[in-house]
């Protein structure tokens, strides 16, 4: 009986700590694996009333534009196999998505590690390796170009789509969102360490890096609650058994080794400024052009772009649950397993 | 896609940039070049094929200390 002793008596910390602010919190979860947590958890019916959660931008599925998945199905249909990972296969482009293309005889291929392919790809096949992800995944891409040119391969290059998390989170901050307080992404963190994160408290909003188990959560609520009570806007790092003050330094140095900032699409947040990763010029000839259209991207009555910028919550939208599902989804927020609406519709109690 | 697992190492393979973990009795090789000074027993948080940070074991058990049997309390 000990365990449910600590938890409920962190839950009534946490709650003691609102009712002593006086109001709901608006937290932002800015990675979409924290939304899942929070979900399926219950974490949004336990605080009901206490914490209106958030879903931010933290998903790299979701704010994956269509113009990039049309990239890759006009390259499929050159020949090119195309490897991805499988949160991008359902995601909708102008008129088909990876799996629809797949359906229609493109070579379309699921990976689990970059690295894994490109150590195993045979010189013959024409390979196209879809990069896209935070900072927790660049790594494995740095090691891929890594090994690429070890093997002296001709016949591999990588389409890059891969984001930063610091830009898009100062404009969600500066423009978009008011919000009391900031989950951010464990694993990013990981990678940049505390030190990455300073920025935040620039912006005068508490903030706690946290792991993903359910303990982890609480911990960093508990955390989170008592800097708001505060004032107090110093980072906090409760996942202190994996992130570091300053981060994987080895990671961090494969990273600067092989990108350069970029600016970078996201939906929602529209173009932004070093929001993105490119690989540097000596590396170019591994690397595709990618054309992109941001003018003629397709304006559905999908409402992702409120819904990650925390206008809207997936209920709200008119598609949400009548023509978006899992198995029909609509947009981006729905196609990944880590999308807001997704994590509502599965787990949601809303009504 | 930022998921992570942890897992503990088994077997440092030849050229010290792989390992063999063991992930819920599941076996799996890994890059581990991100990783300084790798040993048999050390946990790592696996993503994307990759070790990307080795876990303080003495923080995860205070943790698992607080929180005990967590896992399976139905919140």
């Amino acid at each position: 009986m000990q365990t449910y002793d600590a938890v409920n008596t962190i839950v009534n910390i946490i709650k003691n700590n609102i009712e002593k602010i006086g109001r709901q919190l608006r937290i932002i979860e800015v990675c979409g694996t924290h939304t899942v947590s929070i979900y399926r958890n219950g974490f949004h019916t336990l605080f009901k009333g206490y914490i209106d959660f958030i879903s931010g931008p933290g998903c790299p599925v979701c704010v994956t534009h269509e113009g990039y998945i049309n990239n890759l199905i006009e390259l499929a249909k050159m020949n090119y196999t195309i490897y991805t990972f499988g949160d991008l296969l359902k995601v909708p482009g102008k008129s088909m998505s990876l799996a629809e293309a797949r359906a229609e005889g493109a070579k379309i291929k699921i990976m689990y590690s970059p690295v894994d392919i490109v150590e195993n790809i045979s010189e013959n096949e024409e390979a196209i390796i879809a990069a896209i992800g935070f900072e927790t995944t660049v790594p494995a891409f740095a090691l891929s170009i890594e090994k690429v040119l070890e093997r002296g391969l001709k016949n591999v290059k990588f389409a890059c789509e891969l984001k930063t998390i610091d830009q898009p989170l100062k404009v969600l901050l500066k423009d978009h969102i008011k919000v009391d307080g900031l989950i951010l992404p464990g694993h990013v963190a990981t990678i940049l360490g505390v030190d990455g994160f300073k920025f935040v408290e620039e912006f005068k909003i508490p903030s706690v890096i946290s792991g993903f188990e359910k303990y982890d959560i609480l911990l960093s609520l508990m955390s989170l609650t008592q800097s708001i009570l505060d004032s107090d806007f110093t980072v906090k790092n409760e996942y202190k058994r994996v992130v570091k003050k300053e981060g994987n330094t080895v990671a961090k140095r494969y990273i600067e080794r092989f990108f350069d900032r970029t600016d970078a699409y996201f939906r929602g947040l529209g173009l932004i400024e070093g929001g993105g990763l490119r690989l540097k010029s000596e590396y170019s000839a591994f690397s595709v052009q990618l054309k992109y259209d941001y003018e003629s991207l397709s304006n559905s009555a999908c409402r992702c772009a409120d819904v990650l910028t925390g206008k809207l919550k997936p209920f709200e939208c008119p598609l949400f649950e009548k023509v978006c599902t899992p198995q029909t989804p609509k947009g981006a927020c729905m196609v990944s397993q880590e999308g807001s609406c997704n994590a509502y519709f599965r787990f949601g109690k809303w009504k | 896609m930022c998921l992570g697992y942890p897992a503990k190492v088994v077997e440092i393979l030849e050229d010290g940039k792989k390992a063999i973990v063991d992930y819920l009795g599941l076996k799996k090789t890994i890059n581990v070049s991100l990783i300084k000074g790798v040993a048999v027993g050390d946990y790592l948080l696996i993503h994307s094929g990759v070790a990307i940070e080795k876990i303080d074991e003495k923080e995860a058990e205070e943790i698992e200390k607080l929180f005990g049997e967590v896992r399976n309390a139905n919140l």
